[in-house]
């Protein structure tokens, strides 16, 4: 075999092959057992799946390993004692989880025609930069503020590139391409289309009708009002502040090939915005006596990351807080057709030469094959999911497939993040910001959604289907 | 590789910043109701305002099956 294999590609087989593991081990091993158990169960009145997995222990052995492999390699949650965040398994399951990485890339690296051995000498680096980063996320006072693993990741990488500098030997590792990929394929894995319909039309109208008119007239107006140089640098910041932020922000800059320094200004001014949203914009609702289900899927339309709305429409009551997290998840499904349509758009009509046709062939060798293998990932898993039925998929897609592919997905995402920082200079960050015009963009596009996606919760909640809100 | 010696004014730079940031959080914390009252909410119902997405939330994939209970 001579061929070389193209990042997206090695992306795809790594992403098949530890989603495929996942099914193997959480879904279809335990399958039979978990299917009768949970039937017996459901005859007793008040039966729901929540309690069911509380009280059962439906991984197996294998599965617990994988589980710790993919969590508990990562430092806990601390306040004031750093110490407090190592427990024994940490080291242990943290070194394991080393040498998975180590043997999944170094046989991509392999797959690509390069050297395995510069890559895994370098990757240390960058793998510890991402533990730290978890480490630092995971203090209590910095996760009450919503900075999480991925700013820290960005924040430590760009720290050692620009102060004490990187050696020669780290550059091969520095694949962010290839880890976001990765990750991209497992976040493909969580995007079950079953679910836009949780809370019937008034989401879809929300969250699906609201934040395509946000993303184009936001991205219209960063080029033909503001005049953003940079077209990849502007569908980013539309598509993270319209959408889903960082991971909306990830798909987006992966589709249409951004670079690194126009994805982490998207990150830092998604995760700046966010941090002040979630206080303001329940405190200003509570202020104004919005009801709960408006003011719920007002949050979950506008902010942009979904623990920050989970934390903003919990501080309004439960009511706020189911329809905001649903609003959110139905958005959160949008990044399926946004990063195809993205690709799309970017293969056809931007990237083309001027006054050329772009034929069917040409467009296909350009499309970022990537995104199929994240789509086919999100086709596969909405089918298994619709197939299982309700419970079984709850318990057993949710429960235990995805809690462990969206743990790996962190991981993966955390050492993008670090490999980005450590190959960032903050000269090219800062012409970046130049004029201000991303901070521009972002406030009025975020304006424009906050208007658009209050009137479209009000119609649709309190004068079309108010028989939904009464039900919630 | 050669040591750098920047190393030795960096790291205690970073570590006194990191100190810094989450003293300046803790007396925002206190200082202003409203956030004090949100970190609360987050700490009594073990909400993580950083996760990614919904399926990185298990209140958010909770409230959600309510909300689709109720519905349907």
């Amino acid at each position: 075999m001579n061929k070389n294999w193209s990042e997206d590609l090695v992306a795809i087989l790594l992403g098949t092959v530890i989603l495929a593991i996942a099914l193997l081990v959480f879904l279809f091993a335990p399958m039979g057992g978990v299917a009768e158990s949970v039937e017996q169960a459901s005859q007793a009145p008040g039966f729901s799946a929540d309690s069911w997995m509380a009280d059962n222990e439906f991984i197996s052995g294998t599965g617990e390993l994988l589980n710790s492999l993919a969590n508990a390699s990562r430092p806990g949650r601390w306040s004031t004692n750093p110490f407090g965040a190592f427990s024994a398994n940490t080291l242990l399951f943290g070194i394991g989880m080393l040498v998975v990485f180590g043997v999944l890339f170094g046989a991509g690296t392999t797959l690509m025609k390069e050297k395995a051995g510069p890559f895994l000498k370098g990757f240390l680096l960058v793998y510890v930069i991402a533990l730290f980063a978890f480490f630092l996320g995971n203090q209590q006072e910095f996760r009450d503020l919503g900075l999480g693993y991925q700013l820290w990741a960005i924040i430590l990488g760009l720290l050692v590139s620009n102060t004490v500098g990187i050696p020669d030997f780290l550059r091969p590792a520095l694949k962010h391409e290839l880890f976001i990929k990765t990750g991209l394929i497992m976040l493909g894995a969580e995007v079950l289309f079953g679910k836009i319909l949780a809370i019937g039309l008034p989401g879809i109208f929300v969250a699906w009708i609201v934040t395509p008119i946000v993303l184009i007239s936001t991205f219209w107006f960063g080029q033909k009002i503001l005049k953003i140089g940079s077209k990849t640098l502007n569908i980013t910041i539309s598509a993270d502040m319209s959408v889903c932020g960082v991971s909306a922000a990830i798909a987006t800059a992966a589709a249409c090939k951004a670079t690194k320094e126009e994805l982490t200004t998207a990150v830092g001014l998604s995760m700046v915005f966010t941090s002040v949203m979630m206080v303001a914009l329940p405190a200003f609702i509570t202020a104004v006596g919005m009801p709960e289900v408006l003011g719920g899927a007002w949050i979950g339309g506008t902010v942009d990351a979904t623990g920050a709305v989970v934390a903003a429409g919990a501080f309004l009551g439960d009511t706020a807080l189911n329809v905001a997290a649903t609003i959110k998840m139905i958005q959160n499904i949008l990044i399926g057709v946004l990063a195809f349509g993205v690709a799309v758009y970017w293969t056809a009509k931007v990237d083309k030469t001027a006054g050329s046709e772009v034929t069917a062939a040409e467009i296909w060798i350009r499309f970022p094959k990537f995104v199929l293998g994240f789509l086919g990932a999100s086709l596969v898993f909405s089918l298994l999911y619709e197939m299982l039925g309700d419970t079984l998929a709850v318990i057993l897609v949710e429960g235990a497939v995805i809690e462990f592919t969206s743990d790996m997905r962190g991981w993966f995402f955390a050492l993008a993040f670090a490999s980005i920082g450590l190959s960032t200079n903050f000269k090219e960050l800062r012409s970046q910001f130049s004029g201000g015009k991303p901070l521009i963009l972002y406030v009025c596009g975020q304006s424009l959604n906050l208007c658009l996606t209050l009137l479209m919760a009000w119609i649709m909640f309190y004068k079309v289907f108010p028989d939904i809100t009464n039900a919630l | 590789m050669r040591f750098n010696r920047r190393i030795l004014f960096v790291i205690p730079m970073f570590v006194g910043a990191l100190v810094l940031l989450r003293q300046g959080i803790v007396v925002a914390t206190e200082q202003v109701p409203a956030l004090g009252r949100q970190v609360d909410v987050m700490q009594q119902q073990d909400i993580d305002p950083a996760a990614l997405f919904y399926t990185d939330s298990r209140v958010a994939l909770r409230a959600i099956r309510r909300a689709e209970e109720k519905v349907h």
